[in-house]
């Protein structure tokens, strides 16, 4: 599997329909991946929309050298911290209707009950480690794609995965034994 | 959240946007470093040779560096001397005229550059001066005219300043002859020499309008150029 490269060389080619495809396998964890820093549905959304137009516009900038997948989380990592260092504490007006996408998306994303409650222990843990377990358990990415999403070093992430998954195995008790 | 559709739509709609943001802001560098750009080569052609030393092309320049071989007390003494009276030094004691050429010749430090330079002049740094001058005959007769040639591999393209003066050898000693002026370089050019580039002044001396040129007279020709006096000898016929 090439995480979606061979889409799009397809789509430099002037296949239209292979963005497209692109963007129904990457859209979901994109956004829930940025959702992950900015606490933010629409803003996630957002974000992940500010990478496709990336790249979309800029299609020369992708160079091959790591999966389409693990570009397109990069891309996601460096909009969301952005967005994150300059965001303004506003007014939640928008609450509900936020409570109401989270649902939504993580019914799509989480689909079984497994998933589901190493998500809600992931909470509890800080940015870094939060960040780690998700591109390692939902997203599937291998230490080294880890390591370039998060600027990190391959020991880097295997330290922090390794604390991360300890964390986890306390907040989630006996139970999480059997689901790390 | 949007729909896929929806989502899909709104990439190609930021797209555009992205696309004409991008062509606005190269646009506008543009449009700010075209006035820039102008301003330096204005600044560079018009301003920067302003600033240079001026050369010997430079009539008032010329005026006041020709006399400057006086030294400066017999300089004031003649000149209050000579308010009222033809100026003639020839008619001085010889002990003035020795006395003269050796302040001006034997001491070149009493106009170095530096006491020449107005003070708090921005003249840049010159290379040590590299200079050779010549004439083109040894020989001449009074209604010739003496070619210079000067040469410098030091300061290329600077210009200098230069004093000249003549003196007639009268027994042992040279008597110096006053109100003797040189004319403007007629051509200053730059040349390369063996790979090195050479700059070249040529001017003229034209003997006619010296009345009180002796024939068969051997004369001193010192050019004091930029504090250093150089010297060429020729027989007036």
């Amino acid at each position: 599997m090439d995480n979606g490269a061979s889409s799009y060389r397809r789509f430099l080619d002037g296949d239209e329909t292979a963005f497209d495809l692109i963007v129904r396998e990457y859209r979901l964890p994109l956004v829930f991946f940025a959702d992950r820093y900015v606490g933010d549905i629409a803003t996630a959304e957002d974000i992940a929309i500010d990478v496709f137009m990336y790249l979309l516009a800029e299609p020369k900038k992708y160079n091959f050298k790591v999966s389409l997948k693990t570009y397109l989380f990069m891309l996601g990592r460096s909009r969301a911290i952005d967005y994150v260092r300059r965001r303004k504490k506003l007014t939640d007006l928008d609450s509900l209707k936020e409570t109401a996408d989270r649902n939504r998306l993580e019914d799509e994303i989480l689909a079984d009950e497994r998933k589901r409650a190493v998500n809600e222990a992931l909470k509890k843990l800080n940015d870094d480690m939060r960040i780690a377990i998700h591109l390692f358990y939902f997203e599937q990415l291998s230490y080294e794609e880890i390591a370039k999403v998060m600027k990190k070093s391959k020991k880097q992430v295997d330290n922090l995965l390794y604390r991360a998954k300890k964390e986890l195995r306390t907040i989630l008790g006996k139970e999480g034994e059997q689901l790390l | 959240m949007r729909t896929h559709e929806e989502f899909v739509n709104e990439v190609y709609i930021r797209k555009e946007k992205y696309i004409k943001q991008k062509r606005n802001r190269r646009k506008n560098i543009i449009t700010a470093a075209v006035p820039f750009a102008v301003l330096v080569v204005l600044y560079s052609v018009m301003v920067l040779p302003a600033m240079m030393p001026a050369g010997d092309d430079d009539p008032n320049y010329e005026e006041t560096t020709t006399h400057t071989g006086y030294s400066d007390s017999a300089e004031i003494t003649q000149s209050e001397e000579n308010k009222n009276t033809t100026p003639s030094v020839t008619k001085q004691p010889s002990n003035y005229t020795t006395k003269i050429y050796h302040e001006t010749v034997t001491q070149p430090s009493l106009h170095t550059q530096s006491q020449t330079q107005a003070p708090g002049s921005t003249k840049p740094p010159q290379k040590k001066p590299d200079i050779t001058v010549s004439i083109d005959k040894a020989e001449y007769s009074a209604d010739e005219k003496i070619l210079v040639t000067i040469t410098d591999t030091a300061n290329v393209g600077f210009g200098y300043s230069k004093t000249a003066q003549l003196f007639i050898a009268t027994g042992d000693s040279w008597e110096f002859i006053p109100n003797f002026a040189t004319k403007p370089a007629v051509a200053y050019r730059v040349v390369a020499v063996e790979g090195k580039e050479k700059a070249v002044a040529e001017f003229e001396i034209d003997l006619s309008e010296y009345e009180n040129l002796k024939a068969d007279s051997e004369y001193k020709l010192v050019f004091r150029i930029e504090g250093e006096d150089y010297k060429a000898y020729f027989t007036l016929k």
